[in-house]
């Protein structure tokens, strides 16, 4: 089994603040850790693999420190790790970044299953995963809690519906979405950790995919942020005044306009 | 930084803003976390609760406990496990979490200081270092926010909600107080609410013990003359009564001192680079002993331990056993199984290269010293990145708390009942020796038992827990042999976490009676109507 | 031909039509106003007259039914291809979906057949009329931080809304829709087969719920939990509870918030008689929005508390019950 994961390089908190005069994300000082569903994802290929056999690439685009991903990736036991670094990747929204995603995964070519997190902690889109299945063509279960057969030819998994949870076939190639697992993410072994520094982390830019520039990173990005604001003006508590009646409406109003 | 010099100031006393809770019953009522803290003792009644937010506050609540005859208890963040910030006796109870303040950070001969009040927890002090943020309120100078250089303050006890103020109180330690030493090194400054209400500023290295005593200069009036401490303390990790040395300092006295000869309002403490990246493991063995043949393998061996811990198969059975309850034990994969682990955390630093090699080369050191002890690489964990090194932080830490939950459990069945944890120190040749006490005593006993912690520092806690009043009373003997032997042993009955008023029989155990009489004429020479924190140490 | 008119789409439930599509609708009324432009329900398989009245009731004004073959209206790589089509053909200016499972799988099959920019999770919609463009506003980080994006260049301009996010208003003046068939014959692709849907009560996991009201010491007795356990039921959401209540034995460990229980950040968590004690609010801080009930003033969870609410629970959160259920669902 030839099996792929997508990581991505997210700052450790969601509580990031807002530079005013840039009307920019302040990232100074926040460190950055594997998006935490992604690491349910390797969970997931880390034992599909045991059973299986097989090989797991990681794979991130992002800056070069990105790498720090990949590398806990290796040590976890994943085979190949490649990072898809390059200026005209910058400042992509998610078609562009599926794009980059589905050609470098073109070129590696050969996976039977994909594996990526739900979503991402920064951005909270859910769209990465089914994108890149829609520019490979390959069919997509999103939300997949967990993986309960693999054969030569077909994976049966569980995914979450609205009210409930449906059992799902897929033959090969297919790629999968993850929500947060039950099992949560192994700690590298001693000796996997040792062995990983030997590993190369292969970089890859808009030529070594055979990419077309013009639909990567920002030019390849049909959305555009305009403007960036806290939610709450101050971080001061509004207290609800008035008689009980009146805290309850205004309670039942606060709730509803979330 | 404001002007620091050392000597006892006139603060003017005022209440403005500060929240007062009168009324023992209301108290008792809607502030009960306040008459108790992690040893889960109850507190005596208190009269009145104040949060002063200001010295001027602490400075007029102690006038008038001075004038009103009233006791005065002191809490912080009330993670202590022996009952020191719980009232020992009615009056004043002060809560010091709204003095929480960055007062200022400043470089002087390439030192990195910042002073801040009491209250602050160490989690917020130390996110505000890493980032460099400090507040509004205060002026950092460009070498430090400009420089690319992350620093650190290297005490770290499980309880990162522990306050700074709490923490130089008792000289808190953590599990890299093996290489980095207590929370006493750190401290360059304190300023103390005394229980006049005056000030008491002091920095390290102005006020050295001379003759027998320390001098030191009021703003006006007479000097302040403390007896100087003759007692020798035991030369391991230590926790326990006044702080005594030869040519010792006086900041050093009231450091670890556990409140009960003033108040810490401001502490100014030393921050260090730190190292390029923190690096661990968990080793799994089949026998106590080869854990324990680990641990001397280390100390000779190449490698760089910052911490070593322990846990025993109990400890290990516990932890594997709280996992349905979705603790932190849940964001753990399965433990493998072994009858004993080994916590290791080491750093490359900052002189050192960074990479893959580098590191390779660290963690091959363990290798061979895993190795070599009959352990097995194939199953030990490996940690390197941020958030893999917190789910250990958090296993360590979960081993206490579950022994907690278990005897609250058992409380239900006997009021009475209480956990029985030790706290003791030996020189490094002894561990071994210790050990197999510990294993014979708590084996001939059939007392239900954890053992855990700083193996590193041969400061292992035997956490008893009594099932019946019986087993309470033989487990509190039991305690008493351990601290007799580690005495024997030229150790401590307490490391870290200091005597408050659980273990002051312990502390008669390790010093004769002339050494307790030396540390009541210090009180007395400084709290002379014994306000602060009554029932705490002597 | 020029890109024309709003199209929601139309997901099922049960036997009925989900909720979160009259939420669209009504919406959608704003945003063809001020676009001067039609609003469009796209309907995926056999349209019942029921159906079709109640997309009439929101405000629909044309409907177009996607013929697709019985049972295969949940296979999402068909139903992108269908509706690819119909894209092709008629040209709508802007999509909008529920950000439900289903929505957030389809939408973005579309989005990429398309090349076109896809918005998930909106907020807030509104029209730029100077440039007739969609400004779609979402929240990133968890909801700490709010961006209003455009799709300008390219359309149509599509974008998913969680359900509850607009209400659901009956239009004053329903129009008969016109019913728009249409049939295509997509190649059919490889795609994955349901081998079983199973519906289930949610295992409590408090990290998982949008919701939590969460109860503390301030209770003053275990039955407190029982009036915390309503409101989180009217609310939709789960019970969380502070360490003091866990450790009264008032309730299981399993609901607790905090540093020695979960770590959660759901949309709305409402704190009844928590103190705030740090470890508490280490573990809740991430929530979108907090609102804390309290007698004390001056208790520490206010400093973390988006509202406040001072006074005691046992009147407050009675009188919110009662509110609630005259005035329907909150």
């Amino acid at each position: 089994m030839n099996i792929l994961v997508c990581l991505k390089q997210v700052p450790d908190t969601q509580k990031v603040k807002i530079d005013p005069e840039r009307n920019t994300l302040i990232r100074k000082g926040v460190p950055s850790i594997t998006n935490p569903l992604d690491e349910s994802a390797l969970e997931l290929a880390l034992e599909v693999r045991s059973i299986t056999g097989g090989k797991i690439t990681v794979l991130t685009m992002g800056i070069p420190d990105s790498e720090e991903i990949l590398r806990d990736g290796l040590s976890l036991g994943a085979d190949g790790a490649y990072l898809l670094t390059h200026r005209d990747f910058a400042g992509a929204d998610t078609l562009a970044t599926s794009y980059t995603l589905s050609m470098a995964i073109k070129e590696l070519g050969g996976f039977d299953l994909l594996l990526f997190g739900k979503q991402a902690i920064d951005g909270d889109t859910a769209q990465v995963g089914p994108e890149v299945a829609g520019h490979l063509g390959i069919p997509v279960v999103t939300f997949v809690t967990n993986v309960q057969k693999t054969a030569k030819d077909i994976i049966v998994v569980e995914r979450m519906i609205e009210n409930g949870k449906e059992i799902v076939e897929a033959e090969y190639p297919v790629l999968l979405t993850v929500v947060k697992a039950a099992q949560r993410l192994r700690i590298p072994t001693l000796e996997g950790m040792i062995k990983s520094f030997d590993i190369p982390v292969h970089r890859l830019g808009v030529q070594d995919i055979g990419a077309d520039s013009s639909r990567c990173g920002l030019k390849g990005s049909p959305t555009r942020v305009k403007k960036i604001f806290s939610p709450k003006m101050n971080s001061k508590v509004k207290f609800i005044e008035g008689s009980i009646d009146e805290k309850a409406k205004k309670f039942i109003s606060i709730v509803r306009g979330i | 930084m404001e002007e620091h010099k050392s000597g006892i100031y006139d603060v003017t006393p005022q209440s403005d803003g500060m929240k007062v809770v009168h009324g023992e019953e209301t108290i008792r009522r809607d502030y009960s976390d306040y008459l108790k803290d992690e040893s889960n003792i109850e507190g005596e009644n208190v009269q009145s609760l104040f949060f002063p937010r200001t010295i001027n506050n602490i400075a007029w609540i102690m006038n008038e406990a001075c004038g009103n005859r009233k006791k005065v208890t002191v809490s912080g963040g009330r993670t202590g496990i022996c009952a020191g910030a719980v009232p020992g006796a009615g009056g004043y109870l002060l809560s010091l979490e709204k003095m929480a303040r960055i007062l200022g950070v400043e470089i002087s001969s390439g030192e990195y200081s910042l002073k801040a009040e009491c209250g602050i927890r160490l989690s917020e002090l130390s996110s505000r270092v890493k980032s460099k943020d400090f507040g509004i309120e205060s002026v950092v100078p460009t070498e430090i926010s400009r420089s690319r250089t992350s620093y650190f303050y290297p005490p770290d006890p499980t309880e990162t909600t522990a306050t700074l103020g709490g923490t130089v109180a008792t000289n808190a330690s953590g599990a890299r107080t093996l290489f980095y030493g207590p929370t006493r090194n750190y401290v360059v400054g304190i300023e103390v609410i005394l229980s006049t209400g005056e000030l008491l500023k002091l920095k390290r290295g102005e006020v050295p013990a001379e003759n027998g005593f320390f001098r030191v200069q009021k703003e006006r009036g007479r000097p302040l003359i403390i007896p100087t401490p003759s007692y020798e303390m035991p030369k391991t990790k230590h926790s326990a009564g006044l702080y005594s040395k030869k040519s010792m300092d006086l900041i050093d006295l009231f450091i670890g001192s556990e409140g009960i000869l003033g108040i810490i309002v401001n502490v100014t403490i030393r921050l260090i680079e730190e190292p390029h990246r923190f690096f661990g493991g968990v080793v799994f063995f089949q026998e106590e002993y080869y854990a324990v043949d680990f641990v001397y393998r280390v100390r000779k061996g190449m490698a760089r331990p910052l911490a070593v811990e322990y846990f025993d198969k109990d400890a290990l059975a516990l932890l594997e056993g709280t996992r349905k309850s979705q603790g932190p034990v849940s964001e753990i994969p399965e433990i493998p199984v072994c009858s004993a682990a080994v916590y290791f955390e080491s750093a490359v630093f900052r002189d050192e290269k960074p990479e893959g090699d580098n590191l390779k080369a660290e963690f091959l050191k363990w290798k061979k010293l895993i190795e070599e002890a009959g352990g097995d690489p194939q199953s030990a964990w490996a940690v390197l990145n941020k958030r893999d090194m917190m789910r250990l932080k958090a296993l360590r830490h979960a081993v206490p708390e579950s022994v907690n939950k278990i005897i609250a459990q058992k409380k239900l069945k006997d009021g009475r009942i209480h956990k029985v944890g030790t706290d003791i120190a030996v020189p490094d040749e002894h561990l071994k020796e210790i050990m197999k006490f510990y294993r014979e005593l708590l084996e001939a006993e059939r007392i239900a038992s954890v053992i855990f912690g700083h193996i590193g520092n041969n400061h292992l806690h035997v956490n008893m827990i009594p099932d019946n009043y019986d087993e309470l009373v033989r487990a509190k003997e039991l305690y008493r042999r351990f601290a007799g032997k580690a005495v024997s042993l030229g150790g401590t009955v307490s490391a870290e976490h200091g005597i408050g008023k659980l273990k002051k029989d312990y502390l008669a155990i390790l010093y004769p009676q002339n050494a307790i009489d030396e540390m009541k004429a210090i009180k007395d020479t400084i709290d002379p109507l014994n306000i602060l924190n009554p029932g705490n140490v002597i | 031909m020029e890109y024309k008119n709003i199209w929601v789409l139309v997901e099922k439930q049960n036997e009925g039509i989900h909720p979160v599509v009259f939420e669209l609708l009504s919406k959608g009324r704003s945003l063809k106003e001020a676009l001067g432009e039609r609003l469009i329900a796209v309907f995926f398989g056999k349209l019942k007259d029921r159906d079709k009245a109640e997309l009439e009731r929101y405000g629909a004004e044309e409907i177009l039914a996607i013929h697709i073959d019985e049972g295969m209206d949940e296979n999402h790589e068909l139903l992108a291809e269908l509706a690819c089509m119909a894209v092709e053909e008629e040209r709508p200016q802007i999509i909008l979906a529920g950000a439900t499972i289903n929505g957030r799988t389809l939408m973005p099959l579309i989005a990429v057949q398309l090349k076109t920019g896809l918005t998930a999770d909106c907020t807030e919609l509104r029209i730029d009329k100077d440039r007739e463009i969609l400004l779609q506003t979402r929240p990133a980080f968890g909801g700490n931080i709010m961006a209003t994006i455009e799709c300008a260049d390219s359309k149509p301009q599509m974008a998913t809304v969680r359900p509850h996010v607009f209400k659901m208003k009956k239009t004053r003046d329903p129009v008969k829709a016109k019913v728009k068939s249409k049939r295509y014959s997509p190649v059919m692709r490889r795609t994955v087969r349901v081998l079983e849907t199973i519906a289930q009560e949610e295992k409590m996991d408090i990290t998982r719920t949008d919701i939590i009201v969460s109860g503390g010491r301030g209770l003053g007795k275990a039955d407190g939990f029982e009036l915390i356990g309503e409101l989180s039921r009217k609310l939709g959401g789960m019970v969380g509870a502070s360490r003091g209540a866990v450790d009264l034995g008032w309730i299981s460990h399993a609901h607790q918030v905090g540093q020695t229980g979960r770590t959660v950040s759901p949309k709305l968590y409402v704190a009844c008689g928590i103190s705030g004690a740090v470890q508490h609010l280490a573990g809740m801080k991430g929530s979108e929005t907090i609102i804390a009930i309290n007698e004390d003033p001056d208790a520490t969870i206010f400093e973390a508390a988006d509202y406040g609410i001072v006074g005691d629970l046992y009147d407050i959160i009675p009188r919110i019950l009662k509110e609630m259920e005259s005035s329907g669902r909150a």
